[in-house]
């Protein structure tokens, strides 16, 4: 059955499938809102609430990408999220972000790779340390697209529907985000592959 | 080493960006291939970029880690009403038997109730006196006991006229603490005096065994409704509380 049909179903009540959607989608979703939280339990909230709250607001949806409608919701949820951490810096994202506990990145995965020796393996464990350090560095709206095109593989069009400004804007923010994260980088490139080492080598 | 290309205007890192992705319109790229003909920084921009959005993009995508389809509860769906507020109305009809059980067992016992605590007092102060009357009690046949009751409803001053000199200073004592009711002082005097009035003991021993053999049950309907009150009145709050915090 096709998106569209299932959307349609899921409009008139159906929540097996909405559920359908649900599954096809989830993988994504939870990426965005891991990526721009930067803590997988928030990031488990986020996703949750987004479903909920795309169920309740689905007939609403007027066509288009509803991907790009998900993704939306989930970026509202992590934004609405990050700034109610402000206002109660008890809960702030730094006292809570488990990017600084290795293990807590083992855990979410973030380390498959083909790495085979112990060496490779712990060399690529601290690249993406340092790219998930990097990554959570940025303002959360240079993240934010930095992840659905960098990261996600989104196009322009699509992100500026996701976080719903201007094509230009997304260009300005991507630029901005990749210098911020070029230069941070560079405080890890003992850790970078020899191809990325590129200024000693062009210069 | 050098950065200098970071010194190039802020639009043309924009369109070297988004040249690097493809999302650069046709005259802007061409102007952009022109200069990057010429211009090292440039060249190195681009690769700075290109590196950059390469490094990023192997952050590998993570596999939910559980699934978030939606349960009915979570959709706002109330199927499970059938059963939901079926408990409801159990736990208030636990309740309203367990009014009415105690409001019974209130006024049905009421006036042995009323002199249970000064009794129990005495039983406590005088336990010769008080086994007494349990003997008396078990030996008192009930129909026997309900005949007294009637002799004595008809003979009120009977109980009236026991003197009070014969109360012990106990007796006196528990009398001052609290102004003691006809029914108190009753059983003051089932207390005070089981070897005189023997007629009178006896009337009071057998409405103490009506009471014992009436409230043993009561208490056991007590007991059991209000176990059944507490655990549908929990079950209910839990479910509540679930279902708010979706």
């Amino acid at each position: 059955m096709d998106e569209e049909a299932l959307i349609h179903m899921a409009q008139g009540g159906d929540l097996t499938a909405f559920n359908r959607l649900v599954l096809a989608y989830q993988i994504q979703v939870y990426n965005l809102a891991l990526r721009i939280m930067g803590d997988p339990h928030a990031a488990d909230d986020a996703t949750q609430e987004a479903f909920i709250s795309a169920y309740k607001a689905l007939k609403r949806f007027r066509g288009g990408s509803f991907r790009s409608w998900l993704l939306r919701i989930v970026t509202n949820a992590c934004y609405d999220e990050l700034r109610r951490r402000k206002r109660h810096p008890t809960l702030s994202f730094e006292t809570i972000n488990p990017l600084d506990d290795p293990e807590q990145q083992d855990a979410s995965g973030f380390l498959e790779s083909s790495a085979e020796s112990p060496e490779e393996l712990a060399a690529q464990s601290e690249l993406a340390e340092a790219l998930q350090k990097c990554l959570q560095g940025l303002p959360v709206e240079f993240r934010t697209v930095a992840v659905l095109i960098d990261v996600q593989g989104h196009d322009y069009q699509e992100a500026s529907q996701v976080i719903d400004v201007p094509l230009g804007t997304i260009k300005s923010r991507l630029a901005r985000a990749r210098l911020k994260l070029q230069e941070c980088l560079q405080g890890y490139r003992e850790l970078l592959p020899g191809k990325f080492r590129l200024e000693d080598e062009t210069v | 080493m050098t950065e200098d290309w970071r010194n190039l205007p802020e639009r043309i890192l924009e369109d070297l960006s988004a040249y690097a992705d493809g999302e650069l319109a046709p005259e802007a790229s061409r102007q952009i291939e022109e200069q990057l003909r010429s211009s090292p920084d440039y060249r190195k921009a681009l690769q700075a970029f290109r590196q950059t959005k390469q490094l990023i993009g192997s952050i590998p995508e993570i596999r939910a880690p559980r699934s978030y389809a939606l349960t009915e509860e979570m959709a706002g769906i109330r199927s499970r009403r059938g059963w939901f507020p079926s408990r409801q109305f159990a736990t208030a009809l636990a309740a309203l038997m367990l009014a009415v059980v105690v409001g019974v067992d209130v006024l049905t016992t009421g006036p042995v109730g009323a002199g249970m605590s000064p009794e129990m007092e005495l039983r406590a102060q005088a336990p010769e006196a008080a086994d007494q009357i349990e003997a008396t009690a078990e030996l008192q046949p009930l129909e026997e006991a309900e005949v007294e009751m009637g002799q004595e409803a008809e003979e009120p001053s009977a109980a009236l006229q026991a003197p009070q000199g014969t109360a012990t200073p106990e007796g006196e004592i528990a009398g001052d603490m609290a102004a003691p009711t006809e029914a108190e002082e009753e059983s003051f005097r089932v207390g005070e005096e089981p070897l005189g009035l023997a007629g009178e003991s006896e009337a009071e021993a057998s409405r103490l065994t009506t009471f014992f053999a009436e409230r043993p049950l009561l208490r056991s309907i007590e007991l059991l409704l209000g176990a059944v009150f507490l655990v549908l009145a929990l079950s209910v709050l839990f479910r509540s509380r679930a279902a708010d915090s979706f």
